[in-house]
């Protein structure tokens, strides 16, 4: 079953890492052709390539609310759930910063308060331009 | 028509002929192509064609009338002699368009004639034909005098005429009228090679044209699609400047330094942000404490100084409005001040204002109307509690009087300001 979390991995708030995004969400991105066609399969390796192909960030768009890739890519780590180190690799990065969002939106969703203090707050010193959609 | 039944329109129309009348004429199908039935209900047989032109011949006998039908019928006698053996085969050749062949043109024919002029060895002959030939292209000339020919032929043919004429003219005057003297026509007059090389020239010409025609194609659509090519330019960037106008702007190169301005602007809005949190939550707390450890007159002075602020006035409803509550969702002071729910101005207006229904007075209404949902199943029959009460103000113990007021005044609860319990004499009697 391509949609099911890593048996590995722990539980978020006291659920389904999956469960973080809402159930409308999940099951908008479930269907999406991006989720079906670039996200199955994915590692951690294999994620950082698709997230330095990104060039937008941003939730859902469309009359429709189609779920962005930002989006399915959030998905897919808190499916696989990457380690911390991973994550925060993804934060320290500097060329692409769409992998930074990407490792920030992720802590911020399942860290702990003390990593976000840790890991978030220096972000706000960059003050690079992000397309929203 | 219709038929009666089990009489066939066969003898319907014979009855009818018999009559007198005129039978229905029977419309047979029309095929486009197929030959009616009369036509060729007979065999195309060579031996029924000899037998038809006998046949032929014996209703116009050809010898013995021969004088009068020969010059009258020639097409008859044409008819009765024709040995075509299939006349299917002609009538669908018949029908077969033909398009206009060219057997000769003009220029041909007389070139041919000039040609076969030009080999003959007998000098009257052809000086004979000349003329011959010189009138009969003058006679056509007149006849397409009309035409509005532009064949540089006729022009030709003209300009030769007048040469030759001119020749012919200038040697008949001094030789006499029978015996021309043949005269040499250096090259550059003679007609023949002239003509030649005319026509040559015509060729060229024809042919430069649909060069430049070609050429002048070739340019037209290379302009075509110049044209085409910055249209579908012109389109993109105009798609890419709305993009550009909708999207936002990511180049992070362009303009560091301004970048970094607006970056330490933003940045000390944030800092200045959380200090005045942390300060303002200091400061409440502290003045919590203070009012905490006031005494009364000092309490009814900071009450009085910093009055606790009005609640907002409540809206009066109209006559039976629906009762609606706005949930408890969206509270007036929530704790998330980053929350986007609730700042938008529908979340602000007023919930009291009257809706649908709620707009018309119901006073006017009989009173069987006055009812919440009236008409439907879950109408309610009872109004309101002082509509429904039903206490019979005659009796001694409702009626309102001075007794009932006395009463009244001693009951708990009804009088006294419950700011300042001052405790019942019985209870004080307890203690001691």
């Amino acid at each position: 079953m391509a949609n099911r979390t890593d048996p590995a991995a722990k539980s978020i708030r006291g659920t389904n890492p999956q469960n973080v995004v809402e159930k409308i969400l999940r099951s908008k991105i479930y269907q999406n052709t991006y989720w079906k066609e670039q996200c199955f399969g994915l590692t951690a390796e294999t994620l950082v390539d698709k997230a330095m192909e990104l060039d937008h960030l941003g939730g859902t768009y469309g009359g429709s609310r189609k779920p962005t890739p930002f989006m399915c890519l959030v998905m897919k780590m808190l499916q696989t759930q990457p380690e911390k180190d991973i994550v925060v690799e993804f934060i320290k990065n500097d060329d692409h910063k769409y992998v930074r969002i990407l490792g920030a939106f992720y802590v911020r969703l399942t860290g702990t308060d003390v990593d976000m203090c840790r890991y978030l707050e220096p972000l706000y010193n960059d003050y690079r331009k992000l397309r929203q959609n | 028509m219709s038929v009666t039944a089990g009489v066939s329109d066969i003898a319907l129309a014979v009855r009818d002929k018999l009559r007198g009348k005129i039978g229905q004429t029977k419309v047979k199908r029309y095929w486009p192509g197929k030959a009616p039935e009369w036509a060729d209900d007979a065999d195309e047989d060579g031996d029924i064609k000899m037998a038809r032109a006998d046949a032929l011949e014996k209703a116009f006998p050809t010898q013995e009338d021969s004088d009068f039908a020969r010059k009258d019928d020639p097409r008859l006698r044409r008819l009765a002699e024709s040995r075509i053996d299939n006349r299917d085969e002609v009538r669908a050749d018949h029908r077969r368009i033909r398009q206009a062949e060219i057997i000769a043109t003009e220029e041909e024919e007389t070139r041919r004639q000039e040609w076969a002029d030009m080999e003959e060895e007998n000098e009257e002959a052809l000086e004979e034909r000349r003329r011959r030939i010189k009138e009969k292209s003058r006679l056509r000339e007149q006849e397409e005098a009309a035409l509005p020919a532009e064949e540089e032929e006729e022009e030709a043919e003209e300009e030769e005429e007048e040469e030759s004429e001119y020749e012919t003219d200038s040697e008949e005057e001094t030789m006499g009228l029978a015996m021309v003297k043949p005269i040499f026509v250096p090259k550059s007059e003679r007609e023949t090679i002239a003509e030649r090389e005319r026509l040559e020239a015509e060729e060229r010409a024809i042919e430069e044209k649909e060069r430049r025609k070609l050429e002048e194609r070739k340019v037209e659509t290379k302009q075509i699609l110049v044209e085409e090519i910055q249209k579908e330019e012109l389109i993109q960037k105009n798609l890419e400047m709305e993009a550009n106008i909708a999207d936002v702007d990511t180049d992070d190169e362009v303009n560091e330094a301004e970048e970094y301005e607006a970056w330490k602007v933003r940045e000390i809005a944030r800092i200045k942000r959380d200090r005045d949190d942390r300060e303002a939550m200091l400061k409440e707390k502290e003045e919590i404490e203070k009012v905490r450890n006031m005494t009364d007159e000092e309490r009814r002075e900071w009450e009085r100084k910093n009055p606790k602020p009005a609640p907002l006035p409540k809206q009066k409803w109209r006559f039976m409005q629906k009762y609606y509550h706005k949930g408890a969702f969206f509270q007036n002071e929530p704790d998330d001040t980053a929350a986007t729910t609730g700042s938008d101005s529908i979340y602000k207006r007023d919930f009291s204002a009257p809706t649908g229904e709620d707009k018309m007075d119901k006073s006017i209404l009989p009173k069987v109307m006055q009812v919440k949902h009236f008409g439907r199943s879950g109408r309610t029959k009872w109004t309101h509690l002082v509509n429904e009460d039903t206490t019979d103000w005659n009796n001694p113990w409702t009626h309102n009087d001075s007794l009932r007021a006395k009463y009244n005044g001693k009951m708990a609860g009804m009088n006294a300001p419950i700011s300042r319990p001052r405790g019942s004499k019985k209870l004080k009697d307890w203690d001691v």
